[in-house]
């Protein structure tokens, strides 16, 4: 489950969803552009998986 | 007092606390070859938090990573995939190398390939691949040290005295304190670089925009191309973002310095706990980072040397005192990471080689003092390196990542047990191809490929990928014809592992591991997973 999901996110955060719908300024995130604040937010879940993890002794 | 003076002065107050730690670190240490070159393996958690993020992240982080945001814009935010990977391969495969190197005593690198795979070539050349590729990032902490200190005396400290200013006092509290003196002084520069980049990122950006929003809405509007893949000279490309992810992780994690911080360890936990909380530290660094870079795109458009935009902008619009305060982080950065990369080099040369090849049975005092030759003349090496020849820093720390991936199916066949175990003549085949298709697709000239393909990173594929993708290939198929390693080898190795992973690991009260006899460290091999007195179950 753990390894799924952090495979998943990190997907999200590689080609092509990056350099295709990802990749634009409009809509701003967080008050930064969107491929920054949308990168930004999956680095901060992949972290979070990892805590998990740690979390449940994995 | 002058602006100049002031910066120049504290990164020089700077440097003398690092020495005053190295000499104190000295009166510690004992002639004792595992307390130089592995800190007796008790590296606790907090002292191995700072160690481990100051010495990855380096002159390229505090420098570098400026520099390519200025110049090829947000695609450098690449940057959270490879320190979020660092932190997942640190957590599974720090912790397996960390139970092995308990188990049978292992301090370098090739300690533990050449057993595995019981063969002496793959000992040496994965001695040489350590040391010859990590050669190029003392050379990239070299000329960060150089940038900062010639930036900082504007201009009145040479680049070629800076860097040898700075290299002579890293290599002095490394030769007087040992592993010791490097994680010391890594704790003070952990902290200091960290709170350096925030503090001078924010000070410019409120002072030369508003707020860190303000400046993202002035990039948006006058340099949008900045913001968008493959940036303004189409350097993100899909390849080049996984390749870079790729070399900048496991090609990371794979050089010596950071496989000795997993021997070092007190304990398996520390490993894991290092892994779940290090990607907090390494990819937040990057966040300001990304205002440094960007801001100075618009406010220094015409930088000769794109990686000084940080230092150039606090030297023009910061005030002096907070200028030498965050140029002394950056010095911290840069020397953490020279003086762990010395350690390691000099671990390898001095263990892999001269202890096995030219001199054993010498005493621990002599290999002592040749560690300390090594270092100085890797350090000879590392500045002609840096005074004769310039690149972006994170090119040159990308291509040593290459370079050390290149053992990756080495080591993924030893921590992990499957039914098809690789080879030593596989493990030989793999590195070989993968190191010449590495040059094939890097190297412009001379080359055969040369006007048949764009080079470097043929088809917008970074060349780590290429390398490893044929590495990976010629290792499987030539493990398949050759003999692997003994079945007792593989027993006792693989068994390590399995019940590390799924049996519960073994943990000696004070991180007691092994003994030193004769001057060679002999490994409580097939004891491991027996209970010591006073031990604990994991």
């Amino acid at each position: 489950m753990a390894l799924v999901l952090f495979l998943g996110l990190m997907a999200l955060a590689q080609p092509p969803v990056v350099h295709t719908w990802a990749n634009r300024i409009e809509p701003w995130l967080f008050g930064v552009p969107f491929l920054y604040g949308y990168l930004l937010a999956v680095y901060v879940a992949l972290i979070g998986v990892l805590l998990w993890v740690l979390r449940k002794g994995l | 007092m002058e602006p100049w003076v002031v910066a120049t002065s504290l990164i020089f107050l700077y440097l003398l606390v690092t020495i005053v730690l190295g000499v104190v670190a000295n009166r510690r240490l004992s002639v004792d070859m595992e307390d130089f070159l592995l800190y007796g393996r008790k590296a606790g958690f907090v002292v191995l938090y700072l160690t481990v993020v100051a010495t990855y992240h380096s002159a390229f982080a505090f420098l570098g990573s400026g520099g390519y945001f200025y110049t090829h814009g947000i695609g450098f935010w690449d940057a959270g995939t490879w320190t979020i990977l660092v932190g997942a391969i640190t957590y599974v495969l720090g912790s397996r190398i960390w139970a092995l190197g308990k188990a049978f005593g292992y301090i370098t690198p090739a300690d533990m390939l050449a057993d595995f795979y019981e063969s002496e070539a793959v000992r040496v050349l994965v001695a040489v691949v350590s040391v010859l590729f990590t050669i190029l990032y003392i050379q990239v902490q070299a000329q960060g040290l150089g940038y900062i200190l010639s930036v900082a005396s504007g201009d009145r400290i040479p680049f070629e005295v800076g860097t040898l200013i700075l290299l002579v006092v890293a290599a002095g509290y490394l030769v007087a304190g040992g592993l010791r003196a490097v994680y010391w002084t890594d704790v003070i520069q952990g902290l200091w670089m960290y709170l350096a980049v925030w503090i001078g990122a924010l000070v410019l950006a409120f002072k030369l925009f508003g707020g860190p929003f303000e400046l993202w809405r002035a990039v948006a509007v006058e340099r949008p191309d900045l913001l968008t893949l493959p940036g303004p000279q189409g350097f993100f490309t899909p390849g080049i973002w996984v390749g870079m992810g790729i070399a900048l992780s496991f090609g990371i994690v794979f050089q010596p310095h950071m496989m000795i911080r997993y021997y070092s360890a007190v304990d398996g936990k520390t490993i894991k706990w290092l892994g779940a909380t290090t990607p907090i530290y390494l990819m937040t660094l990057y966040i300001p980072a990304a205002l440094v870079g960007l801001g100075g795109a618009l406010v220094l458009p015409d930088l000769a040397i794109p990686d000084q935009v940080f230092p150039e902008l606090l030297f023009q619009f910061a005030p002096p005192l907070l200028t030498g305060v965050i140029l002394a982080g950056a010095t911290a950065a840069a020397m953490s990471t020279l003086d762990s990369i010395l350690h390691s080099n000099m671990t390898v040369l001095t263990r892999d080689v001269y202890q096995r090849y030219v001199a054993p049975g010498a005493t621990q005092a002599h290999y002592l003092l040749v560690g300390r030759l090594i270092v100085a003349g890797l350090l000879a090496v590392g500045y002609l390196l840096s005074v004769k020849t310039f690149a972006f820093l994170v090119t040159l720390v990308t291509l040593s990542g290459s370079g050390a991936l290149q053992l990756m199916p080495a080591i993924m066949g030893v921590c992990f047990p499957g039914r098809r175990v690789f080879t030593r003549i596989g493990v030989l085949a793999g590195m070989g191809t993968g190191l010449a298709v590495l040059y094939l697709t890097l190297v412009p000239a001379p080359n055969p490929l040369a006007g048949l393909v764009d080079l470097p990173h043929p088809l917008g594929v970074h060349a780590a990928i290429w390398s490893i993708v044929a590495n990976f290939a010629v290792t499987i198929v030539v493990s398949r014809l050759t003999p692997p390693p003994s079945p007792e080898t593989i027993r006792r190795i693989h068994g390590e592992v399995e019940r590390f992973v799924y049996g519960g690991e073994v943990v000696a009260e004070g991180g007691e591991a092994g003994s030193l006899e004769g001057g060679t460290f002999k490994a409580p091999r097939g004891k491991a997973h027996e209970l010591p007195e006073g031990g604990r179950r994991g």
